[in-house]
């Protein structure tokens, strides 16, 4: 009894927080009015305040071209014209804060033209704050205690269903799969290229930042780790060509041997440019077709000329901008690919896993898998599959985030990634989640001076602020008598990963929900030329569940926070050691709800 | 087993390039069969380029296929005098009309949604050509042309009331005593408020009464004159056409009253005070009527000839009373 105590404690603070009401005064139900102007892409006032039974009347007026304004959770619409203004009416039912979204397109920047309703004030931040330091508690009050959980969770071989084996051993399924995923990218590009300049209409911004994009980090990267890369098209053309064979095996009239990534590049710093590179015109590229299009085919010609000169999956290893941070979380998946045995793969002097044979190629990754003991650079290409000789290698399902246990082989570079996302998730939040139009404006005008000013605060935000703070915390939950200040920064900033992960899904979560409606339409007039294949094409814009989004984010969150403790716990018992991680991991985590819930 | 591969080689050779050639002559062939046949009009910002197309060209009784989309922000479409709302034109979502014009002429169409401070330049004009015109009456010239007016000259009121709230209804109790030629509606389009007071208050009959119910009585005069259907249209005219500038009161503070210039000209009027005495009640309806159909005057005010119809722009006219002469909230009918 007394070991459950402080579990029942738990629990049942969770479940108050979670059906408590805020903590307000209550007020007798007024009548309030607010003039909002709206124009190109922000309202003022951007945030209006009432309480909960207040008659509440919005005059909107338009002053540039026709806007509209929809209350999230309340599913309320009304549109003005300039010079013609429109007033909606209604009753503060519900509690909460809730987003006021433009509701006809306006430009550019429309979907992320955004303002706030706050009824009463926020009802998910302060839950969530409360549940994050309750997981804080968690953690700590329950350190030392012995869950009991056998030492070495069982794993479970999907390999061992042979009608799985042998559909990854055989080479179609993949194929069929990759080329449906070139033709979807190939369709993007044209349609990017030569469809309508209007991104909510254009199959080439709906369906890769918004339907892919939802896909990968809701689906693909924290379930399936690197799922995507084994299907990704990007770099299938350079692959192809090296291979003389778009599904071989080998036949024996391998291509010449390729040049070698320089050994200085063999890291992902590249890739944290690259990322950051385009953090910085995001906002341009995520709004327009053309240059998203643009930047699809950059990316599938980069795959092909880098095939060329460099061996294997250089551009997927080393230079592909998102398969960086699908490497780093991949880590967190309850998926692996691993040899059965060492002792085999150690007496075998063939190393057909690496070197390849006539069943298949060796490691396109250039990853020998008998050393992998982390899924970060592992494809999932299961070429491996194919070539080992001994039947060696196992398709695990295991817990979550067991590589992030894993102390060996930890470098700076993968470390200042979690950095890189968790401050651009950070200045995502209040870009594209905020009620800031000049923010969006600045961010939107690439080599203008308030750029300059957005450019600035996001590097230092990612590239030093974050860490630097986190570097402080870690040398003051430092025991070392000489302190390793590096290595220590390294090996802590790890235990982020799941809370950056989580930051992402939580991030994506405020966009996704919001825009989903824009899929039927692209996906039936993927160019807008008026086309209507699916009969979707007139299918009105509707954000879809809203009230689910602040108490998903705030689950997906918490989760992540207990879950980053827990590792940080892992690496140094102790309390002293532990708090200032978890102040760090806290302000990151009220920060961003804040910003996505308040 | 080489035989084997050789063949599976050969099939996802041949997939690869069936989808992509597929998709592309699909797109591209779907795509051209459809541009062959209609004319596509591009809707921009007027800062971006307005429409795609300013001059189409058909011949008389052909149809004219048309694919209609926007490219950035809500606009519309209409032909202008057809006395039609417009069809609106959301953001990457085309629409397909066909037109067809039975007699030759220039027609013009134009924009009927604010989508900047330049929305009102966003015009064209449709050449119809061929065929032989029906004869028909030449149009009369407008009012302000037969009367000679020039509606560039200022027009201030030559007598001003103390009041600056008017009761028609005060004004109907005088009907009896105003002679007959008053109530007529071509007087009322012909005379300025002002004017008309001073010829009742030279009327022997109307001696007794004082100035304000004079004023009264004219704004008697004026509501009798305009028919209740006039307001109500020129009230929906008024908010989609002109409040941008003239503000939905009138006083000339619309949110693209201090926009810049679009003929980047420094000294550029204000839109007036439609419910400012000096400047309402000097002014005749013709005048206001010939300054909606003609516009320029060296402000920002466009040409609205080509677009309303003779009887929209009397709607309109008429609605601008309802500023200053009769703005009583209790007298409205």
């Amino acid at each position: 009894m007394r070991r459950r105590l402080p579990v029942l404690l738990l629990i049942l603070g969770a479940l108050g927080l979670l059906t408590a009401p805020a903590l307000r005064p209550g007020t007798a139900p007024k009548e309030r009015t607010f003039y909002v102007r709206a124009s190109s892409f922000a309202f003022a006032p951007a945030e209006l305040r009432v309480n909960p039974g207040d008659r509440v009347t919005i005059v909107l007026s338009a002053e540039d071209v026709v806007h509209g304004l929809y209350v999230d959770g309340y599913d309320l619409e009304v549109r003005a014209e300039p010079g013609q203004e429109a007033v909606l009416s209604f009753t503060a039912d519900r509690s909460g804060t809730f987003r006021l979204r433009c509701s006809v397109t306006c430009g550019a920047l429309h979907p992320f033209m955004l303002g706030k309703l706050h009824v009463g004030g926020s009802l998910w931040w302060p839950r969530g704050l409360g549940l994050s330091l309750l997981g804080v508690a968690a953690v700590w009050g329950l350190e030392g205690r012995r869950l009991r959980l056998p030492r070495r969770p069982p794993k479970t071989d999907l390999l061992r269903w042979p009608a799985l084996r042998r559909a990854l051993v055989s080479r179609w399924p993949q194929f069929i799969l990759r080329m449906a995923a070139l033709t979807g990218f190939l369709l993007a590009i044209l349609a990017g290229l030569t469809g309508t300049p209007v991104g909510n209409r254009n199959l080439a911004i709906v369906a890769v930042w918004i339907a892919w994009w939802a896909l990968l980090i809701l689906v693909a990267v924290p379930f399936l780790g690197r799922g995507w890369c084994s299907v990704c098209p990007i770099p299938l053309p350079g692959e192809w060509l090296q291979n003389r064979a778009l599904l071989g095996p080998p036949d024996g009239r391998q291509s010449a041997s390729r040049r070698r990534w320089p050994k200085k590049l063999r890291n992902i710093w590249l890739q944290n440019a690259a990322f950051t590179a385009l953090a910085l015109f995001s906002t341009v590229i995520l709004t327009s077709p053309r240059i998203t299009g643009a930047v699809l085919a950059a990316l599938l010609l980069l795959g092909v000329i880098v095939a060329r000169v460099y061996e294997r999956r250089t551009f997927c290893r080393y230079l592909c901008p998102v398969g960086g941070f699908i490497g780093l979380y991949a880590q967190a998946a309850p998926l692996e690919l691993r040899i059965r045995d060492t002792a085999i793969c150690a007496a075998h002097t063939e190393k057909t896993c690496y070197a390849g044979n006539a069943a298949g190629y060796g490691c396109p990754w250039g990853v020998f898998p008998a050393g992998m003991v982390r899924n970060n650079v592992c494809g999932l290409c299961f070429e491996c599959l194919r070539t080992c000789e001994y039947d060696n290698l196992a398709l695990n399902l295991r817990p979550f985030g067991e590589d992030l246990t894993r102390k060996r082989g930890r470098k700076l570079d993968e470390a200042y990634k979690n950095f890189i996302m968790l401050g651009s998730a950070l200045a995502y939040a209040a870009l594209f989640a905020g009620p800031w139009g000049r923010l969006k404006m600045a961010a939107y005008r690439p080599f203008t001076l308030p750029w300059t000013g957005y450019a600035l605060g996001l590097l230092l935000l990612t590239w030093v602020l974050l860490p630097g703070l986190f570097a402080l915390a870690s040398r003051t939950a430092s025991a070392r008598p000489r302190p390793k200040p590096r290595a220590d920064f390294t090996r802590a900033a790890y235990a982020l990963t799941p809370l950056g992960l989580t930051a992402w899904v939580a991030f994506s979560l405020s966009f996704v929900f919001a825009s989903l409606s824009y899929l039927g339409p692209a996906l039936s007039d993927p160019f807008g030329w008026g086309w209507n294949l699916f009969g979707g094409a007139a299918l009105p814009w509707r954000p879809w569940r809203m009230t689910w989004v602040p108490p998903l984010q705030v689950f997906t969150l918490v989760i992540g926070v207990v879950w980053s403790l827990q590792l940080f716990r892992q690496q140094a018992a102790g309390w002293r050691r532990l708090w200032p991680f978890a102040a760090w991991v806290l302000s990151y985590s009220g920060g961003l709800l804040w910003l996505l819930t308040a | 087993m080489a035989a084997h591969r050789l063949k599976a080689e050969k099939r996802a050779r041949w997939l690869l390039g069936i989808s992509l050639l597929g998709i592309i002559l699909a797109v591209g062939g779907a795509r051209w069969l459809e541009l062959r046949r209609r004319v596509t009009l591009h809707a921009r910002m007027p800062e971006q380029g307005g429409w795609s197309q300013e001059t189409l060209e058909v011949q008389t009784g052909q149809p004219l296929e048309l694919t209609l989309v926007s490219d950035d922000v809500l606009h519309g479409f209409a032909i202008g005098q057809s006395g039609e709302t417009g069809i609106d034109l959301y953001p990457g979502q085309p629409v397909h009309i066909s037109l067809r014009f039975d007699q030759p002429g220039t027609y013009t169409f134009y924009c009927t949604r604010w989508c900047g401070p330049n929305h009102w330049r966003m015009r064209g004009v449709i050449v119809v050509q061929g065929g032989s015109a029906v004869p028909s009456e030449p149009p009369l010239p407008p009012l302000f042309v037969r009367l000679g007016l020039d509606i560039d000259a200022p027009h201030p009121a030559p007598v001003l009331p103390e009041k600056t709230a008017f009761s028609p209804r005060r004004g109907a109790q005088m009907a009896e005593a105003i002679p007959a030629e008053y109530r007529r509606r071509a007087y009322y389009e012909r005379h300025s408020p002002a004017e008309a007071w001073q010829a009742l208050r030279a009327e022997p009959a109307l001696a007794a009464r004082d100035d304000a119910a004079l004023w009264d009585a004219v704004a008697y005069l004026w509501q009798q004159a305009i028919p209740p259907q006039a307001l109500t249209d020129g009230a929906e005219l008024y908010a989609r056409n002109c409040a941008a500038c003239h503000g939905t009161q009138g006083q000339g503070d619309g949110p693209f009253a201090a926009a810049p210039s679009p003929h980047g000209l420094a000294d550029i009027a204000a839109p007036p005070d439609f419910s400012d005495p000096a400047f309402a009640l000097g002014a005749s309806p013709a005048l206001w009527q010939g300054k909606i159909l003609r516009g320029g005057m060296g402000t920002g005010m466009p040409s609205w000839g080509a677009i309303f119809t003779p009887e929209q722009t009397w709607a309109l006219t008429d609605y601008l009373w309802t500023f200053s002469l009769l703005s009583a909230p209790a007298d409205q009918p």
